[in-house]
């Protein structure tokens, strides 16, 4: 092999700073003295230098961890079981909200009729007692929980 | 032990919590292998969930016999070249060779006004014209900044293979830069 063949069989190492001493030596005291390896060098080493200059892509911060917790839910909807260990973390986390809303709702059906078991509503309102968060809520959906003292 | 290592342990025990860790970890850097290979915005990141959740499905299977990274990025590779198969976009060797422009007769200087100008489209279509197998090869150690051996343990092949891979993978840039960038400057 020739002193130009060896030398660009290493070049990607070098440029790489992947060689050796003893090849960094000898492609040095090669390119000094041989204009068509130190065009090679110098062209290559530019290229690297666009790639490593590039534009890099970011997404925001937990992006795709967001993604992929809709894409393990919607599989799940179609394909029960195939998360190892059962239901996934991500999984699990989209279910918390409905769960807050059972939860939520369960505590108003067993609230407001301790608070309103003696008065309708209307009457609650015209005795001007104060009214609490639930027992709004219940007027505002409709609920008559106990009519009459 | 390494924060991966720590990660993934959690996972196994139960915390599924900790794969988000690794998620968050390694989003950008995924992201951007992908994109430098496929070279459009929308599918790089469908590119990148499929592969996460890939790992995700994968990772009690995992034996820990390499890196996580390096596992990982097997999977990101297994995934986009599976796309892009899909996609016929598949440039042979020859074809790359002979769709660009002899270096002899090309510019010298073009190369050295696209490094100051910085021209990213014309960048991502050169790599484009690149054979996938040199792509790979040369993603991975300039936009990753993996070293010979690690990218040998990717893409499965012999550190004299990855060698010559980014060197011929440089050679098409080249060419390829300077017919491109010969038409815009």
């Amino acid at each position: 092999m020739n002193a130009c063949a060896r030398v660009r069989k290493l070049l990607s190492r070098y440029i790489d700073r992947e060689a050796g001493d003893a090849d960094t030596a000898f492609i040095e005291a090669h390119v000094a003295v041989c204009f068509s390896c130190k065009k090679e060098l110098r062209e290559l080493s530019c290229v690297r230098e666009l790639l490593l200059r590039k534009e890099r892509r970011t997404l925001p911060e937990g992006e795709l961890a967001r993604r992929l917790l809709r894409e393990v839910l919607r599989q799940r909807s179609g394909q029960e079981g195939f998360s190892p260990g059962g239901m996934g973390y991500f999984a699990r986390r989209l279910i918390f909200l409905p769960a807050i809303g059972i939860a939520l709702s369960a505590a108003f059906l067993i609230l407001v009729p301790r608070q309103t078991n003696r008065y309708s509503w209307e009457e609650h309102i015209l005795s001007g007692t104060p009214t609490t968060t639930a027992m709004t809520l219940g007027l505002l959906l409709g609920t008559r929980v106990n009519s009459t003292p | 032990m390494t924060e991966d290592v720590f990660y993934i342990e959690q996972f196994l025990d139960g915390d599924e919590k900790a794969f988000e860790a690794l998620v968050r970890k390694y989003q950008n850097r995924v992201l951007n292998i992908v994109f430098s290979l496929v070279g459009k915005d929308r599918e790089s990141e469908d590119i990148a969930q499929e592969a996460f959740l890939k790992a995700y499905r994968g990772l009690r299977s995992f034996g820990r016999r390499s890196r996580f990274s390096t596992w990982l990025y097997r999977i990101v590779m297994n995934t986009a070249y599976d796309f892009l198969r899909k996609r016929k976009n598949v440039v042979t060797e020859e074809e790359a060779l002979g769709q660009s422009a002899d270096v002899s007769g090309g510019r010298e200087d073009v190369l050295f006004v696209l490094l100051v100008k910085e021209k990213e489209a014309l960048i991502q279509k050169a790599l484009n014209k690149v054979p996938l197998a040199y792509r790979a090869a040369v993603v991975l150690k300039d936009i990753e900044g993996l070293s010979y051996s690690e990218i040998s343990r990717v893409l499965g092949c012999r550190i004299g293979t990855v060698e010559s891979r980014i060197y011929r993978a440089r050679q098409m840039l080249r060419k390829e830069l300077m017919k491109l960038g010969g038409d815009v400057i």
